[in-house]
């Protein structure tokens, strides 16, 4: 019995102790990293998304300090992409002499929360990558400029397009990895048999007209899949907002929502109104063969326009990550072309960009090695350390590398037309949180309230007219109320379109 | 000894053996009672006086304490959630989803106790049916959303009712709906245990003299058996409305779920009370605000549970 009151004693007094340090805060700033042996190490949380990195180093880390530094990167990917992502790190501290620790997390809206609330608590990884749709809220919150330990020269490297999308100011708060625009592919043998002259820039009524004239020549045709079914032709092969923002932006003139939180336009009521229309005249990849639209446009070759972004071609000639994999399968000959001109003559489009990002809490030299770290991984690492028939997906971040991008598609026709989006097209930022307010959301959900309109009731333009104006003037006032509750100001007070 | 009246009684001194005891007692408990204080009872204090202050998690810095700039705002939180649509939405759509899911959870779960009990291999049925509750909440969202698309069997079925053939997931008038069927496909299984138990518990001589009395088997299910088992109903029905007001995980994997997640689910249609919380404080990093909706929600469950403690009161044997 004396035993047992020693053990509760015990017991009573260590759950004590850890429940009061456990409280605590940050690590002591300066405190050296469990990995400074000099080796990088990876430690992957599979499908654990709950888990942000922990850094070892925060605020107060002062220039002279004489701790070794080691770096964290939070490296957002799956499992199977530990060990070449090891390489890069121990490419990099070949280099410089300081390890990077790599933490693994799964793909997912989680690791944004954790990461968010890791960085506020005052630890988080050093660096991570991100997409650019989260920096107007994230930045000086949770990231900071890497302009502020960088030279200025090192940006003008970096194709423009997708830089400036993560400065503010004169602050850059990223480095570009990668990004993708959005254009169409479409099935060239297919085009080229219903007679459809894609070698020239199309204006929205050449759109109009090659659909027209698809629908007539692809009337009751069919086509045999593998699985011994025949499945009818379709003439888009997406259906969803993301991908369309060239018909509500660029054709119809609206504003993008990376410049306004309101959603109650005109041009979005016309540009969903398009949509629907499509949408009854069942242009839409509705019931498409097995593995989706990509097998149905690469395999089955039954779709023929593809709004699309980029990582869908890279996807399909480079997966996962060009390194050990074989492509999907390609049975289309498909190219590419620039979205159908907006209202001012080009093509708008919006960009998913991947940029290199760092903790707001990193002072001194950490953070210069944090930056340094940074300006290395967008560095062409990649065909550094595997050879030059690799990459990550989509278009580079560097000028120099975008030159040489139609050389690493098997036909320079596949890429040609996200090329000539980006030199030539108007590039809108995906930020399209307000506040941390979702806005596409909310577009999507008309848009597929008018999809189920139609799918109920056919397509009645004035009826569906009326439909979509009032639900985007009821979403528009849910956005407004929590605009006000945080305080940001109304682009459309009254939520009416306009 | 009894106390005469008038007099109160008087406490006598513990003795050293007593007080020894008793001290060693609390030393057992201290650990539990340490880490409820820590972790449950300090927390929940901490998130009531957020309630009343403007906390944004990235704009303060709440390691600051009163320094962090977060400013005291009174009740304007709990104004602010009230007033919220989408927090009335959410509100309204919780108490759907509970409503409906502990009654079917409980009514099928009573129906698998019954065959169980009254079938051979009860070890067998136990396995079974409870398997659905261990299983992942993702492996149960691919599942149900694969099953409830056009062409299905599930959805064939369904349309011999006049049900439309949709993707369930993304149709605002059914996701909720799938969220329910998950749900209580998920939960029957631990329902059908509890009652199983009960079951056992009843003596077989009432039913062996109420069928000697010339009682049918429906009216002994109705009048002994479901009577007998009214603690256990109690217990479910109380233990799955708290459970069920809180959902939210389901609700958000299946408003994530696919390419193209959809905040809310498909036309809000998955909005509820702990995914509005969610909504508020992660990702509008409204910490404040959030705490004032979930002390909202506190009063709600509060409510429910007061509510069925009342209609239970005098029924449970």
């Amino acid at each position: 019995m004396k035993k047992k009151k020693m053990l509760a004693l015990l017991l009573a007094v260590t759950t004590l102790i850890t429940a009061v340090t456990g409280c605590g805060g940050s690590p002591d700033a300066g405190e050296s990293s469990p990995a400074g042996d000099g080796e990088s190490s990876v430690s992957a949380d599979a499908g654990d998304s709950s888990a942000p990195a922990e850094s070892d180093s925060q605020a107060g880390d002062t220039g002279g300090s004489k701790d070794p530094i080691t770096l964290t990167w939070q490296y957002n990917a799956t499992v199977d992409v530990a060990p070449y992502v090891d390489a890069f790190t121990k490419s990099y501290e070949e280099k410089t002499g300081i390890p990077v620790k790599i933490e693994l997390t799964a793909t997912g809206e989680d690791w944004l929360d954790t990461t968010k609330t890791a960085v506020a608590a005052g630890v988080g990884p050093d660096v991570w990558n991100m997409d650019v749709n989260w920096m107007s809220s994230w930045k000086d919150t949770v990231i900071q400029p890497v302009s502020n330990y960088l030279d200025a020269e090192v940006f003008e490297g970096y194709v423009p397009q997708g830089v400036d999308l993560w400065k503010s100011g004169d602050d850059y708060y990223a480095l570009p990895v990668t990004f993708s625009v959005v254009a169409f592919v479409y099935n060239k043998d297919l085009a080229d048999e219903i007679g459809l002259d894609m070698s020239k820039e199309w204006t929205f009524e050449d759109f109009e007209a090659y659909l027209a004239t698809a629908e007539a020549y692809l009337k009751d045709k069919t086509v045999e899949y593998t699985d011994g079914e025949s499945y009818p032709y379709y003439l888009l092969g997406a259906n969803h907002t993301m991908y369309y923002w060239w018909l509500l932006v660029g054709v119809y003139g609206g504003t993008p929502l990376c410049d306004t939180n309101n959603i109650a336009q005109e041009a979005f009521v016309n540009g969903i109104l398009k949509m629907a229309e499509w949408r009854s005249k069942g242009y839409s990849a509705q019931q498409i063969t097995p593995g989706g639209t990509q097998a149905a446009f690469s395999d089955a070759c039954n779709v023929l326009f593809w709004p699309t972004g980029d990582w869908t071609i890279t996807g399909l000639t480079r997966l996962p990550l060009g390194i050990e994999s074989d492509p999907l399968p390609l049975n289309v000959n498909y190219a590419s072309i620039a979205a159908p001109l907006g209202q001012d003559g080009k093509s708008h489009t919006e960009v998913y960009n991947q940029g290199m990002v760092m903790n707001k809490n990193l002072e001194g030299e950490k953070a210069k090695a944090a930056a340094e770290f940074i300006k290395y991984m967008t560095v062409d690492v990649w065909r550094e350390v595997y050879g030059p028939d690799t990459y990550n997906y989509c278009l580079p971040g560097k000028t120099d590398l975008l030159a040489e991008y139609p050389t690493w598609l098997p036909e320079e026709q596949h890429g040609i037309g996200f090329l000539d989006t980006l030199e030539k097209g108007v590039i809108h930022s995906p930020d399209y949180q307000a506040g941390g307010i979702d806005l596409t959301s909310s577009v999507h959900n008309v848009v597929e309230a008018a999809y189920a309109e139609v799918e109920a009731n056919g397509f009645d333009e004035a009826a569906l007219r009326t439909m979509i104006t009032g639900k985007l003037e009821a979403e528009q006032e849910l956005i407004n109320v929590q605009l006000e509750e945080n305080e940001i100001e109304l682009d459309n007070p009254d939520a009416k379109v306009k | 000894m009894q106390n005469k009246p008038g007099k109160t009684k008087k406490h006598r001194k513990m003795t050293r053996l007593e007080r020894n005891n008793l001290f060693w007692g609390y030393l057992f408990l201290g650990p539990n009672i340490i880490y409820l204080i820590f972790w449950t009872v300090l927390p929940i204090l901490f998130a009531f006086l957020l309630s009343f202050t403007n906390y944004d998690m990235l704009q303060h810095d709440i390691m600051k304490g009163f320094q962090s700039g977060a400013k005291f705002v009174g009740l304007k939180n709990y104004m602010l959630v009230l007033k919220n649509p989408i927090f009335i939405r959410s509100v309204w759509q919780t108490i759907y989803f509970a409503v409906l899911s502990v009654f079917m959870t409980n009514v099928i779960g009573l129906v698998l106790a019954l065959i169980a009990h009254n079938s051979k291999g009860k070890g067998f049925f136990r396995v079974a049916y409870f398997i659905p509750n261990i299983t992942t909440l993702t492996s149960l969202i691919i599942i149900f959303d694969a099953l409830f698309r056009p062409d299905t069997i599930v959805t064939d079925f369904l349309a011999m009712f006049g049900l439309p053939e949709v993707v369930w997931r993304i149709t605002p008038k059914y996701a909720m709906n799938l969220a329910i069927i998950m749900s209580v496909w998920a939960g029957a299984g631990y329902n059908m245990l509890i009652y199983l138990a009960g079951l056992q518990e009843i003596p077989q001589e009432v039913y062996e003299a109420a069928a000697l009395d010339g009682t049918s088997r429906p009216k002994q299910f109705f009048h002994i058996t479901l009577p007998l088992l009214t603690n256990k109903t109690f217990f479910l029905f109380v233990t799955g409305f708290i459970g069920s007001l809180q959902v939210y995980d389901m609700v958000q994997i299946l408003a994530d779920f696919g390419e193209k997640p959809q905040v809310g689910g498909p036309d809000g249609s998955l909005w509820t009370v702990v995914y509005y919380i969610y909504n508020v404080g992660w990702t509008q990093n409204k910490m404040g605000r959030a705490a004032a909706a979930s002390f909202i929600l506190f009063l709600i469950i509060m409510i429910f549970t007061i509510i069925q403690r009342k209609l239970f009161k005098d029924q449970t044997y």
